[in-house]
């Protein structure tokens, strides 16, 4: 059973389609081609891993589109979420 | 593509019967229940406006309130006042009369106060029903259908798997020349490049920043992160990490085809296809 999605060839996260633990060997498809990626922390259902190595500032891709920033260095198989990357739009806290 | 529908006087075509109690404010809308408790097969609905609204609140709220009492669903509709508020019932029948809706009128202050409001509602709603009763469901073409989509909180699989599965129905409805909505501007914050290669005229395309960027400035003048809010608690809990990412996994319910119109809330739109309402 698929344990990951992908939605776009441009993405470079991909989502849990389960609880998945830390070490674990995730196949997912890039482009076609199947990869596998080793999750480097326990992942809830839902949560995003990094399918490429995300340097701080580098732009987080979902769906082909920028979903934010990373706010530090992200390596492959890394939980990607609020603690590492952080939206731009709407963000009254920098007026 | 057929569907069922009822066939209203003004030519419109509702896939629902109800007869609505409607109160036009929160004032009325004890009153506007207990008329409709009293009358089985009928409905009613409460909200907390109806006074106090200036300028363009006004305006946005007469839409919303006669658009709603005006939907092909609903077979006629009691407005239910009291008498001393700023949207008065005749306010709202002024409009249904515009788009040929069949409509009563109470008031409890003309009436004297609440027995004899609920005594005449029943009458006046017991004869609406009578005439909704005669109507029957024929074959109507889906182009003279309309479906709006709705917030449905965005989750982890939302933007995977539910948003796009609607988005497939709303497709197949716009191919078959029906009307889609799209609405809740915040959750297109951040998705307008994808909606703006999307519109059908570059006055669209205008709109669409235009519509988002007046609720993004909105949002910035408050001095605060909209990220608590959007994405909410839970939405981050799930696994959504931006507003952004919430956007791109909202729109997927549109579907994928061109975007004909933006419209104000409540405002009808004008052409067929996917159309965005800014609300």
């Amino acid at each position: 059973m698929l344990k990951a999605l992908v939605v776009d060839a441009k993405d470079n996260v991909a989502t849990a389609l389960n609880d998945l633990n830390k070490g674990d060997s995730v196949a997912v498809e890039i482009e076609g081609t199947a990869v596998d990626i080793q999750l480097e922390q326990p992942l809830p259902f839902g949560h995003k891993f990094a399918l490429k190595k995300i340097k701080a500032g580098q732009a987080v891709i979902k769906y082909g589109e920028v979903i934010g920033l990373a706010t530090a260095g992200i390596a492959v198989g890394e939980h990607v979420h609020v603690h590492n990357v952080e939206g731009l739009r709407g963000r009254g806290d920098r007026q | 593509m057929k569907i069922n529908g009822y066939r209203r006087a003004n030519g419109k075509v509702g896939i629902r019967n109800h007869i609505l109690v409607f109160p036009t404010v929160i004032c009325s809308a004890a009153v506007a229940g207990m008329i409709s408790r009293a009358v089985p097969g009928t409905v009613s609905v409460t909200h907390s406006h109806g006074c106090g609204h200036l300028g363009e609140e006004r305006g946005h709220m007469v839409r919303t309130m006669a658009g709603f009492c005006a939907s092909p669903n609903v077979a006629g509709v009691l407005l239910v006042g009291l008498g001393c508020e700023l949207i008065t019932p005749e306010v709202i029948a002024a409009e249904l009369e515009k788009v040929g809706q069949t409509f009563e009128i109470v008031s409890i202050q003309d009436l004297g106060g609440t027995t004899a409001t609920i005594e005449k509602g029943k009458l006046l709603v017991e004869k609406l029903l009578a005439g909704a009763d005669k109507a029957v469901r024929e074959p109507a073409d889906i182009s003279e259908l309309t479906v709006a989509t709705n917030c449905g909180g965005s989750d982890t699989l939302s933007g995977l798997t539910a948003n796009p599965a609607l988005g497939v129905a709303c497709d197949r409805l716009v191919a078959g020349g029906g009307t889609v909505l799209l609405s809740e501007t915040p959750e297109l914050i951040g998705a307008e490049q994808v909606l703006s290669g999307r519109a059908a005229s570059e006055e669209v395309k205008k709109r669409i920043w235009q519509i988002t960027s007046e609720m993004e400035a909105k949002i910035l003048s408050t001095g605060v992160d909209v990220r608590g809010s959007y994405p909410s608690p839970g939405n981050i809990a799930g696994g959504l990490t931006t507003l952004e990412e919430k956007s791109l996994g909202a729109i997927r319910k549109g579907g994928t085809t061109p975007i004909r119109e933006v419209v104000k809330f409540a405002q009808r739109p004008g052409e067929k296809g996917l159309v965005i309402m800014d609300g």
